[in-house]
């Protein structure tokens, strides 16, 4: 057996009927065999290869695309929209962009998305591709493979989840620099008390003034009782603890009697308005970790700026309760917005971000019926919480 | 001639028992809780003896200490769990201090001073 290429143009007479065909005939046998074996070990790993045309977003696939898209050969366009309509809705938006930005220039097309598949669900595929240009530097073709990483996506991600989990339970995660503010914050009040000892031993009879060092000692006291009240409640195991009715101002109060300590040295404003009279059921602990990790991450975001406020207001929408975070940094950009989430996604170095506060927040939110979303469209960043009022 | 004593701290009740507890007819201290007042009164003055905090608003005792720019020996006070430090201070003090050993350290620098 051999196989030929055929090559072949009709010609035509004045009325347009074929009268002749005129071609070239060549052996390609050798050639054929090691495409098919080529096809052989792609198909066999489960690689698939395609060809995108982006001046006349013409699409072609091998045959393991067919198989790891689900997709009839006959039923396929042949067109762009054949890929895109098969994304899922959640991976859509960010594999499109990604293909622009390398039909740009911008970056290399390397990536992971989700697609919807007839008979096995939702896959996960790596996509990776080469452009090659024309003189102008435009865009005229695009190869790439693709592979089903469904089983390697999903096994990460169980890690990631069993990790976080047991970081959740034992409730250290964002704990780090807020214990080295802690031992600061009670070592001080302790200095004062002792000062003021040491005063009064040395002028036993001043009786006016040591009146006022009672005092002083009174309220450094009082700094540090507060100090560990915040604390306690971490310590405390809460799970399975049950929910209370509990107003969210005082809540943002509790939290913020640990932050502050930290706003405090870094010099940033914090403001709280009020325009709530429902009450959440919650679990308290929880939502004041949670409260906790946006504004730490808020004096993050902006201890090196110039303008340091936070932001923090309540009001009711009907029967819900919206609460927004706000801090005078100038938004988050596009690029990690859909990573914010992840577990483990941190921008900051190691040792000073675990990147579990804003994933712990999320699932604490998520136990309580409450979302949690980055306003987009205002110049600052801020975060929004919605949380289902109390029924009672 | 009286020892000199410069104390920064940005609590005022710090500041003032120091003062107090401490100020005698051969020491005067003179308290800042502004880091940048003490730089800037260190530059006219000439302190014999600095006591620094650690934790500042917007700094440390640590960068203070450096931008003094100073050869009078300087004292870190500390209510943090462990810190480090890159300025030779002369001793580091952990917070809630002992007023004994202070009185010892002031006592020690008069001798030197005369
Ligand atoms: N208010 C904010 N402004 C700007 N960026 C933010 C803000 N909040 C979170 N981020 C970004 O999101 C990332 C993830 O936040 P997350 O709270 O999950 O982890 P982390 O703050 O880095 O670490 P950890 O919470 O353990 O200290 C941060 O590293 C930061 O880049
Ligand atoms: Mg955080």
């Amino acid at each position: 057996m051999k196989f030929v290429r055929a090559i072949g143009n009709v010609q035509k007479n004045n009325r347009g009927q074929p009268i002749r065909l005129i071609g070239t005939c060549q052996d390609l046998t050798k050639v054929t065999q090691l495409e098919t074996e080529n096809q052989f070990i792609l198909d066999s790993l489960g690689i698939g290869v395609w060809k995108f045309n982006p001046v006349d977003q013409s699409l072609y696939w091998d045959k393991s695309m067919y198989r790891l898209f689900d997709i009839h050969e006959e039923d396929f366009s042949g067109h762009y929209e054949a890929w895109e309509n098969s994304l899922t809705p959640e991976a859509k938006t960010r594999a499109v962009e990604e293909l622009n930005q390398a039909l740009s220039g911008v970056k290399d097309f390397d990536t992971v998305f989700e697609i919807y598949t007839k008979k096995r669900g939702k896959r996960f595929i790596s996509g990776k591709g080469i452009i090659s240009r024309d003189a102008n530097g435009n865009p005229s073709v695009m190869y790439g493979v693709n592979m089903d990483v469904t089983e390697k996506v999903n096994m990460e991600k169980s890690l990631k989840e069993a990790e976080v989990k047991l970081i959740h339970t034992s409730r250290l995660a964002s704990l780090g620099e807020l214990s080295a503010g802690v031992a600061h914050e009670i070592n001080n009040p302790l200095a004062i008390i002792n000062g003021a000892i040491e005063l009064m031993k040395k002028n036993p009879n001043d009786v006016v003034k040591n009146a006022e060092r009672l005092e002083t000692i009174s309220k450094s006291k009082e700094r540090i009782s507060k100090i560990l009240n915040g604390l306690k409640k971490f310590s405390r195991a809460s799970e399975g603890a049950a929910l209370k009715d509990c107003s969210l101002i005082d809540l943002i109060h509790e939290s913020l009697s640990l932050t502050e300590i930290i706003a405090r040295e870094k010099s940033v404003t914090i403001t709280v308005d009020n325009q709530s009279v429902q009450k959440i059921q919650c679990n308290d602990i929880e939502i004041e970790q949670a409260l906790i990790n946006l504004i730490s991450n808020a004096i993050d975001a902006i201890k090196q700026l110039n303008e340091r406020w936070i932001k923090i207001s309540i009001h009711d929408d009907l029967d819900f309760i919206v609460l927004r975070i706000m801090d005078s940094g100038q938004g988050i950009s596009k690029e990690i917005e859909h990573k914010l989430f992840d577990p483990f996604f941190t921008t900051k170095v190691v040792g000073e971000g675990t990147g579990l506060g804003l994933s712990i927040t999320k699932g604490i939110l998520n136990d309580h019926k409450a979302s949690i979303h980055l306003v987009s469209g205002i110049s600052n960043t801020c975060f929004e919480i919605k949380f289902p009022a109390s029924k009672v | 001639m009286k020892l000199n004593v410069f104390f920064l701290d940005d609590e005022i009740d710090l500041c003032e028992q120091f003062q107090e507890f401490f100020s005698s007819e051969q020491i005067a201290i003179t308290v800042f809780t502004d880091p940048l007042k003490a730089i800037e009164e260190s530059k006219h003055q000439k302190p014999d003896l600095f006591f620094i905090d650690y934790r500042l608003p917007n700094t440390n005792g640590d960068l203070v200490a450096l931008s003094l720019n100073q050869t009078a020996p300087m004292y870190l006070l500390t209510g943090e769990i462990s810190v480090n430090v890159y300025y030779p201070f002369k001793g580091i003090l952990v917070k809630p201090y002992d007023f004994k050993q202070i009185q010892e350290i002031l006592d020690l620098e008069i001798q030197e001073k005369n």
